[in-house]
């Protein structure tokens, strides 16, 4: 549980903040919840708090219920593994584990350990010898070894490790049915493994998303990326003709000569079946298809986004409260005059002050003019903040092979 | 005091010390000793063991803890530097203490090397009789001496680490043992006035030589405990 969390990292250039939180407040049950954002978003602040490597400069952070920067308890039921390795200088490998288990006074032996993700020849490794993947996949073993874990905390889990992918989000998913599981991460493709994600940005949680497919970029943008052997320019020119395609780009700069058509739209069903009817229609040869995930900029300004709209929103409920407030003290006011010229010694000014219709308050919050209504909402239908098509690789021009709708 | 969590700092910090930066610092102080050495039996035989000497504890030995303190914290903050163990639950100051306790005892080693070795050198070809001690006697002393100043120059550097992002206070700490541990009132606390008036020197306070070697292991055990409490969680 983080409340109103002030923390720096030190990992930028001679121990300077890279990134900070600024009021980060976050509360988290058994489960796995990705956190998406950059270093600069406060990520690596974040893990550092949470790890106990750092207390915050104010606020308060608590692991089962204790500070894990000053609770050793705490930190026994702690697994993390960051951004870059820390394991203890040690001889070997094996050696390096012991120093971690010896802290929990336990039985099992190192090679146990590295054997639960099948790593068991490191043992006998320098840890000075392991690249950053092996290191990182070390702390990730003595993590999940973790006795009686509380919480566990993984920054890029899926990048610069000496596993699979779909290993190591087995083990997480496995720790989550009994421990409070964290990922950092700053791929949105990564986060959308999960089914909850929390957007870290400027310092703060500020979005919050959860289902199947979590929506970290605009609510109704989806995209498909192809790629495809032969007659990608007829299937490129099929596609273009249709209305659920919003956007379409065709590039022959994949590897193996493989052409890569990008879709774009509203309905994600609805663009699936355009390309599986036109690829039919064409006989394209389709080598694979996937779901893009949205990129960086994208979820960045819807995040910016929600952010203002949220904000706007608290500034227009702020003012129709104040007007509300000050329409009822004028009632209170005309009520009392009403009174004292009933009683023949009311100032004749409280009657010319207030008329009649002043003495009905208005009660539903008027938005001020200055603001847009398009903005208070993300509504169906209303119109979205232009956003940066994703586009994994630029499109290469120059050889006819690209065309845009 | 979790013993596991000293023995793991002892651990890290010895694993860090087992890198060819540890051997060039013996190598380079043995040589200057040496040098040391020759050049003041040249200058005169006469009182060429106590110069010696005097120089081996005055520069060589905390200018080499120094080197042995910023190896063993990985060129950190003592607190930082046991991060890397206190991370799966061991408490850090233990873990601090640990690593200051193998530097010392690294530096310790380091100190009666380099000590001996400007003693044998600065005797070498004296006539036995001139010698003020009996070479035995001069070589217990000066051992003794030794160890004292190995532990007591890496407690009060450890402690000097414990500042400073990057532990940077080890420098100043080092700075004001140098300017300050004369025969001062400040060198009743600092190594260099007790180390001095232990090889014949000026008595800081005019204390009796017992008492001094007295006074800097107790100040190096205060050390010890001070930096292992700037440490704890």
């Amino acid at each position: 549980m983080l409340s109103g969390v002030v923390a720096r990292d030190r990992s930028g250039a001679r121990g300077a903040p890279r990134g900070s939180l600024t009021g980060a407040s976050l509360s988290l049950g058994v489960g796995v919840v990705a956190i998406l954002g950059a270093p600069e978003d406060g990520s690596i602040a974040l893990f550092d708090v949470l790890s106990g490597h750092r207390r915050p400069e104010r606020g308060e952070v608590r692991v089962a219920g204790k500070d894990p920067a000053r609770d050793v308890e705490a930190r026994r039921r702690i697994g993390a593994v960051g951004l870059s390795a820390a394991l203890p200088a040690a001889a070997t490998v094996a050696q390096a584990i012991e120093i971690a288990r010896s802290a929990h006074g336990s039985s099992s032996s190192p090679q146990a350990v590295l054997d639960t993700i099948g790593l068991g020849a490191l043992g006998r490794r320098k840890p000075a010898s392991l690249t950053s993947a092996e290191a990182r996949a070390v702390e990730l073993a003595i993590a999940l070894a973790t006795e009686s874990p509380a919480l566990l905390v993984v920054h890029e889990p899926f990048s610069d490790m000496a596993r699979s992918s779909d290993e190591t989000l087995a083990s997480l998913e496995a720790i989550g049915k009994s421990a409070a599981v964290v990922v950092l991460t700053s791929s949105p493709a990564d986060a959308r493994r999960f089914e909850r994600v929390l957007v870290l940005a400027r310092g703060f949680v500020a979005r919050e998303s959860t289902g199947a497919h979590p929506v970290l970029g605009a609510p109704a943008a989806c995209h498909l990326v192809a790629w495809i052997a032969s007659g990608a320019r007829e299937l490129a020119a099929a596609l273009a003709g249709r209305a659920e395609v919003a956007s379409l780009i065709l590039s022959a700069d994949a590897p193996g000569g493989l052409a890569v058509v990008r879709l774009a739209g509203t309905d994600m069903d609805a663009l699936a079946s355009a390309f599986a009817e036109a690829a039919a229609t064409t006989g394209a040869d389709v080598e694979a298809l996937r779901e893009m995930a949205p990129v960086t900029p994208e979820v960045t300004a819807m995040t910016e986004w929600e952010v203002r709209a949220r904000q706007l929103t608290a500034m227009h409920v702020a003012a129709s409260d104040a007007r509300l407030r000050a329409e009822l003290a004028a009632a209170d006011a005309a009520a009392r005059a009403a009174a004292y010229a009933g009683r023949g010694y009311a100032p004749a000014q409280h009657q010319a002050q207030t008329g009649p219709a002043d003495l009905a308050p208005a009660w539903g919050p008027a938005a001020p003019a200055e603001l847009s209504p398009g903005v208070l909402a993300p509504a169906e239908g209303a119109e979205q903040p232009a956003v940066e098509q994703p586009t994994a690789e630029p499109p290469r021009g120059g050889d006819g092979s690209e065309g845009q709708k | 005091m979790s013993t596991a969590a000293v023995l793991a700092g002892l651990k890290m910090a010895l694993a860090r010390l087992k890198v060819a930066r540890t051997l060039v610092t013996f190598v380079v102080a043995v040589a200057a000793v040496l040098v040391i050495a020759v050049v003041e039996r040249a200058a005169s035989s006469a009182g060429a063991a106590d110069r010696s000497l005097a120089a081996v504890f005055r520069f060589i030995v905390p200018l080499s803890v120094i080197v042995l303190i910023g190896t063993a914290t990985g060129g950190l903050n003592l607190r930082e530097a046991a991060w890397p163990a206190s991370r799966f639950g061991h408490p850090r100051s233990n873990v601090a203490l640990g690593i200051v306790l193998a530097s010392a005892a690294v530096g310790v080693v380091l100190s009666v090397v380099v000590a001996l070795a400007a003693l044998l050198a600065s005797r070498a070809g004296a006539e036995a009789g001139r010698a003020a001690l009996p070479l035995a006697t001069d070589l217990l002393t000066t051992a003794w001496i030794a160890v004292l100043a190995g532990g007591a120059y890496a407690a009060w550097l450890g402690f000097g680490a414990t500042f400073g992002k990057k532990g940077g206070g080890r420098l100043w700490f080092l700075a004001v043992d140098f300017f300050l541990g004369g025969a001062g009132t400040a060198g009743l606390v600092l190594p260099r006035g007790g180390i001095t008036h232990l090889i014949g020197g000026e008595a800081p306070f005019g204390l009796s030589q017992a008492a001094s070697s007295a006074i800097v292991p107790a100040v190096a055990i205060v050390c010890l405990v001070l930096g292992s409490l700037r440490c704890r969680d």
